[in-house]
């Protein structure tokens, strides 16, 4: 085995170092410019976004295409719309998912593997798969008019039943059962022990709903008929048709504004969503 | 065959300082076993030395030659870890060849290497199985193996025996001795078990807290310790500790070196007390018994005594350390501190 | 044995605490009914739509096989959009993975740079979809996009991405790999942090390159969750939407149409051929089900673990 002299390997060391440093920088910026970008066409004037080559930071600071949204469009009322959407979703899914995965976490009964069964494979059939039926189903029952297409398709979610299923699996048997000795009831030993110890898998799915519905497109562009029931990810589109030729900057203002609260949101969080996110993805 | 001496060296994890400016020097072909309590910083020493866990400062020579920032494939080192870290996905022939291979080895030799090894650790027959099917003596084996293979110039163990039930390991133990009988390389073993290093070592590093507390023969560590540590960390149970009047600093002694009821002729250290409690150990009897100082433990071949008894205790002053009030200790001008031990002798 | 044992010991206690036989059915009763009406009959209706002529509004006439007849057999549109949707899938999978392991590896220890690239690069997973295609979009501009006028500061020639018919596609592939990066490299990352480090140290003792150490140790360990990762992706893939719906609606020509835009476009724009659209979704249905089928049957002889 043929070694060099100490101070090769100590340069090598520093030399990869600063390398993998310096790389690691540019990768922070690749991923990080796309909002950087966002923000800064926002404030542009439209004179300036079109320049070629473009400003790397804008000559004049403008909040014109932000007063241009609101003139087009009525943001916040689309807002209005994707927060109560998203809101009912959770909310239901509280009530709806929780029991289930409680039944199948902790009781035996006659079908539970064929029940079980069936939510895996509602786990894995999307929306894009399904859309075209429930489609029919609310214009039948004359609903395409209101939210609940948005909302009741949601309220039962295979996912998050699977996630609170698993949590409350791992609460001890003998917990449960210390508890039955000090004369708990059955509701009690469930809001009082197993929901409190499973409360990080509980966020953790709600989180994940509330993203999801916020973020959802395809559902609502399939479901909904009129505008006045549209969330705001489809608003979008009407600042891209309402003109011709698309003005930039008004389309970037009004995605800084959807986009801004969700990363303020997660720079709070991230340390948490990024550790429970890594747990789950070990298992 | 290398000699090791680190220069300097410290170590700190964040703002934790594990190791501050420690010296040491191994000598070649030694079995030095890093002794200590866990905490005390003796695998982070082990890992330095590997390379897996590079000093925050100070240096590493081997034979002479500065290897701080070398790479641990090229240090010329083996190692076999505590949980034996033998790759799963490999057989056991694999898990052996797998330097070699690394450090292109020719196919003829490194087959005959591999064999020979595997003959000398008794895994011959196993060298096509996969980690999962062997039991843990024999994992244990495949992690001994995976290191002579590489013939290296210092061998580094880190708690290897830990993990065996009692009787292999007593096994093992002598295998190693044997070993190093035979291969006369450096050793160096991290245990945190006094009985494992007094049985092994030549040299006995003993560590506390990321400072060397004594360096030497185990015959040495145990008859003549440098401070109330090295004292009351080896024995079994630990040396008796007596504070002195005045604060002077203390006495000490073993437990195996007290008489009860011995004649009066000769001068030491002696009180009267009353047995505590008795524990059979077989052909020994172990006395906890309570003197005006405070409590002292007894090991003596004398079964007669009961709890309760009244019992007169008698270290002569051959078998007595003193210590000051840092617990150093005092080798010279004993003669007032025998004094001072002595005159309150009933 | 001891099984039923438990079981049945578990019954007579929950008799005696007076939990009745049909607490559980009602516990999962609301979910259950929920996803029969809007998972289960659909996935029925939509079977059945596929055999008949259909558009909303009129009534359905059975067509047999037929709608399936003009999917593969008359019309080159479908075969176009399924092969878009396997190029768009596969340059998504073999990309992500890639990256997502390569990144892991560069990444590995916890450090702060680390943990704020991580996190810069989790950001995008979180914004919608939508969002992302409209700077995509921007940034992809022909006239005064940033790539271009960085492909100009280097003195290249100008590319036309998205109006590129031979480059669209890959170009959304792209965004999809970035919105999504992130988030897989959590996943390889946590898996590789499994990994014993006694391990790694011992290759690293035994001279290991840093390739081989990867080829020969890392990857058979983190296999079951690069497993896992793939299908996962290549579901997603399959019914991607969002993006190709917002930057080319499918264009230009049909050089970005899938499947989700194939048969939504039928569906809703064409006519409402739903009989025909759910056709398309039935193949859709047939060809997740083979994955997810697969996924489970190699998941059975576990791709590799101790």
């Amino acid at each position: 085995m043929k070694r060099k002299k100490n101070g090769y390997y100590r340069i090598r060391a520093a030399v990869l170092k600063a390398f993998s440093f310096v790389f690691k920088a540019v990768m922070a910026v690749f991923f990080l410019f796309p909002f950087y970008w966002m923000v800064t066409t926002a404030f542009k004037t439209y004179g300036e976004s079109i320049l070629f080559p473009p400003t790397l930071w804008p000559e004049t600071w403008t909040m014109d295409a932000f007063r241009d949204v609101g003139q087009r469009i009525d943001i916040l009322y689309y807002l209005k719309n994707s927060v109560i959407v998203a809101v009912s979703v959770v909310v239901l899914q509280l009530f709806i998912n929780i029991p289930a995965a409680y039944g199948f976490a902790r009781y035996e009964f006659r079908g539970k593997r064929f029940f079980w069964a069936l939510v895996m494979l509602a786990f894995m059939i999307p929306t894009q798969i399904t859309f075209i039926p429930v489609y029919i189903l609310f214009s039948k029952v004359r609903l395409l008019k209101t939210l609940w297409p948005q909302i009741l398709p949601f309220a039962a979610n295979a996912y998050g039943i699977f996630l609170m299923r698993q949590s409350f699996m791992q609460v001890p048997e003998e917990l449960v059962e210390a508890a039955r000795m000090d004369n708990a009831g059955e509701f009690t030993i469930m809001t009082r022990i197993v929901l409190p110890m499973s409360r990080s898998s509980i966020l953790t799915a709600e989180m994940f709903s509330f993203i999801s519905t916020w973020n959802s497109y395809f559902w609502p562009l399939v479901m909904t008929n009129s505008d006045k029931i549209r969330p705001v990810t489809l608003a979008m589109q009407r600042l891209q048709d309402a003109n011709q030729g698309l003005e930039w900057p008004i389309l970037m203002a009004a995605n800084t504004l959807v986009v801004l609260p969700v990363l303020v949101l997660f720079l709070a969080l991230s340390s948490q969503i990024l550790k429970s996110l890594g747990y789950k993805g070990s298992k | 065959m290398a000699e090791i001496r680190l220069e300097n060296v410290s170590k700190s994890f964040g703002s934790a300082k594990i190791i501050e400016h420690l010296n040491l020097t191994i000598q070649d072909g030694s079995f030095t076993v890093l002794l200590g309590p866990s905490g005390c910083g003796k695998t982070t020493l082990l890992r330095m030395i590997a390379g897996i866990g590079p000093a925050t400062s100070g240096k590493i020579y081997m034979d002479g030659e500065d290897i701080s920032d070398v790479p641990p494939g090229k240090r010329n080192v083996a190692m076999v870890f505590q949980n034996y870290a033998i790759y799963p996905t490999m057989s056991v022939r694999e898990n052996i060849e797998f330097c070699l291979k690394n450090n292109k080895v020719p196919k003829k030799e490194r087959t005959e290497r591999v064999e020979r090894v595997a003959e000398t650790v008794g895994l011959k027959e196993y060298l096509g199985r996969r980690p999962s099917e062997l039991s843990g003596g024999q994992r244990q084996r495949v992690a001994l193996a995976r290191a002579m293979v590489k013939e290296p110039a210092v061998f580094l163990m880190d708690e290897p025996l830990s993990n065996l039930d009692a009787k292999l390991r007593l096994a093992m133990r002598s295998e190693l001795i044997q070993l190093h009988e035979q291969l006369k390389t450096t050793f160096i073993y991290v245990t945190h078990d006094q009985m494992e290093s007094m049985a092994m070592a030549d040299q006995i590093v003993l560590m506390d807290q990321g400072t060397i507390m004594q360096q030497a023969a185990p015959e040495v560590i145990y008859h003549d310790p440098d401070n109330i540590f090295t004292a009351q960390f080896i024995g079994m149970p630990p040396a008796n500790i007596l504070e002195l009047p005045g604060q002077a600093g203390s006495i000490g002694f073993r437990p195996e070196r007290v008489k009860l009821n011995a004649g009066r002729e000769k001068t030491g250290f002696r009180r009267r007390g009353k047995i505590l409690t008795r524990e059979l150990l077989g052909a020994e009897v172990q006395y906890k018994i309570q003197i005006p100082e405070g409590v002292v433990m007894v090991r003596s071949q004398e079964l007669s005594f009961r709890a309760g008894d009244m019992a007169e205790i008698f270290s002569d002053r051959e078998d007595l350390y003193f210590f000051d009030c840092q617990g150093k200790r005092i080798r010279k001008d004993m003669a007032r501190l025998l004094e001072l031990a002595e005159g309150r002798a009933v | 044995m001891s099984r039923m044992k438990k079981e049945e010991r578990n019954e007579n206690a929950e008799k005696k605490r007076g939990v009745s036989r049909f607490t559980p059915y009602a516990l999962i009763g609301p979910a259950m009914a929920l996803m029969a009406v809007f998972v289960f009959y659909p996935l029925a209706d939509l079977v059945y739509l596929s055999f008949f002529d259909y558009n909303l509004i009129g009534k359905k006439k059975f067509a047999g096989l037929g709608n399936y007849k003009v999917l593969f057999f008359v019309k080159t549109d479908f075969w176009e959009a399924l092969s878009n949707t396997a190029v768009y899938t596969g340059t998504v999978v073999v990309l992500s993975l890639l990256l997502a392991v390569l990144f892991a590896m560069w990444l590995e220890r916890d450090s702060l740079v680390n943990r704020f690239l991580q996190k810069s690069m989790f950001t995008p997973y979180l914004i919608s979809m939508v969002s992302c295609a409209y700077i995509w979009s921007w940034m992809y501009n022909d006239d005064s996009g940033i790539l271009n006028a960085m492909l100009a500061m280097f003195g290249l020639p100008l590319s036309r991405w998205l109006n590129d018919s031979h480059i669209a596609l890959f170009c959304v592939a792209a965004v999809a790999v970035w919105k999504s990066l992130g988030y897989y490299l959590i996943i390889v990352l946590a898996s590789v942090r499994t990994i014993p480090p006694e391990i790694l140290e011992a290759a690293e003792l035994d001279n290991t390159s840093p390739v081989r150490k990867f080829f020969r140790i890392t990857l058979p360990m983190i296999s079951p969750q690069l497993f896992f990762l793939l299908i996962t992706i290549t579901i997603s893939s399959f019914k991607v939407f969002d993006t190709i719906q917002v930057m080319t609606g499918g264009g230009p020509g049909n050089a970005t149409d899938v499947l989700v835009t194939y048969i939504y476009r039928y569906a809703f724009e064409m006519n409402a051929r739903v009989g025909y659209a759910s056709a398309a979704g039935t193949v859709l249905l047939v060809i997740l089900m083979i994955l997810t089928f697969v996924y489970f049957r190699m998941l059975g002889r576990k791709v590799y673990y101790q």
